[in-house]
């Protein structure tokens, strides 16, 4: 495949600068979508599971109150349905199952260090998305490096040999492509 | 393969070990999210509702027993612990139940009604006991494991929560040093 060199344009700019544009609205309405959108209706069992996932089991190594078969843990699993089926939030129950067995919730605070499990991802992504940019940014300009007018000379005298090669040559002309090859 | 010069291997590696060092930071201050089983209710605090039907076919409520110093006894029938306990709490509630200085109440972790009953029948025992749906008094209390015991004051308050098993002198040097700290 040929690339047509030459210096970059005030139209391919434009042409760059929307698709960049265009890139960035989609990524930031999905991102938005992705952070407001609350999914499908959740069922109370939905909301069970999630709320017994996000919670620890007090005497188990390393298992959430979901997946254990402990005493205790059955015990909070109807607990957390209990509260579901009287209408309770999300927050409440596990704050009161924070009060019975603290330092078993599983989700990180929103605030304080803790909350860098939340920004870290998002700075993560940023500086991925930066580095994205650079890389292909790059790669676009060498792509683009226009011909230096010693290259010109060159070509140019390369084409004037092969011309009196052809004048010499009774065979007939040779074509020369772009890349000035015979 | 290509070497990655020096200068831009720095600006690589730096971010990385930013992260990597804050992520370290994170999880060396963050709690364990296991195994703290620890008390649940604070102490000075009023003691978590106990409302329900005993295995002999009565009805129990603690703030009925206001004016009354309550043990609130967690056991199983199947815990060891709890067995090897349990003459100390006849021996308490023999003590100090016919005074009416003091009363206990005994849940039932995860066993049945008619187990507990023959427990009692076998080993003594003469006070409210309550079994069969009791997970969530054993949750409000933050009962994680059994034998556990609270002592619950007169005014509802919670004295000390006791973890594993108890002896009558524990449970009097509770309530006395209660009662002390109180005059």
């Amino acid at each position: 495949m040929t690339r047509r060199a030459g210096p970059p344009t005030r139209k391919g700019a434009a042409r760059r600068l929307s698709a960049w544009l265009g890139v960035l609205v989609i990524g930031g309405s999905v991102f938005l979508f992705g952070a407001v959108d609350e999914g499908s209706p959740r069922t109370d069992a939905d909301r069970v599971y999630s709320l017994a996932k996000n919670f620890g089991c007090p005497v188990c190594d390393g298992q959430s109150v979901a997946e254990s078969d402990t005493v205790v843990a059955r015990n909070i699993r109807q607990q957390i349905a209990r509260r579901v089926d009287e209408g309770r939030s999300d927050d409440a129950i596990i704050a009161e199952l924070e009060a019975s067995f603290p330092g078993n919730d599983y989700t990180p605070a929103a605030s304080g260090l803790s909350s860098l499990v939340w920004i870290l991802p998002v700075v993560a992504g940023a500086g991925a998305l930066a580095g994205l940019f650079v890389v292909f940014r790059r790669w676009r300009q060498e792509a683009e490096l226009g011909a230096t007018p010693a290259d010109e000379r060159l070509v140019a005298e390369f084409r004037r040999e092969s011309e009196l090669a052809d004048l010499a040559d009774p065979d007939g002309p040779v074509q020369i492509d772009e890349q000035g090859d015979a | 393969m290509t070497a990655v010069p020096p200068r831009r291997a720095v600006w690589i590696v730096t971010p990385v070990a930013v992260v990597m060092l804050l992520l370290l930071l994170l999880f060396a201050t963050r709690d364990s999210g296991t195994g703290s089983g620890s008390a649940a209710i604070n102490k000075g605090g009023l003691a978590p509702a106990i409302i329900g039907p005993t295995i002999d076919g009565g009805e129990f409520d603690l703030d009925d027993q206001r004016g009354r110093f309550v043990v609130v006894n967690f056991f199983s029938t199947t815990c060891v612990p709890c067995i090897r306990e349990h003459p100390e709490l006849v021996s308490f509630h023999e003590a100090h139940a016919p005074t009416g200085f003091a009363e206990v109440v005994s849940v039932a972790f995860d066993d049945s009604a008619a187990n507990v009953a023959a427990f009692f029948d076998s080993n003594g025992g003469d006070w409210p006991v309550l079994a069969g749906d009791t997970g969530s008094t054993a949750v409000a209390y933050g009962v994680p494991l059994v034998p556990e015991s609270v002592i619950v004051a007169d005014n509802g308050e919670v004295i000390d929560k006791l973890i594993g098993g108890v002896t009558r002198s524990q449970i009097e040097n509770a309530i006395a040093a209660y009662q002390e700290s109180r005059a």
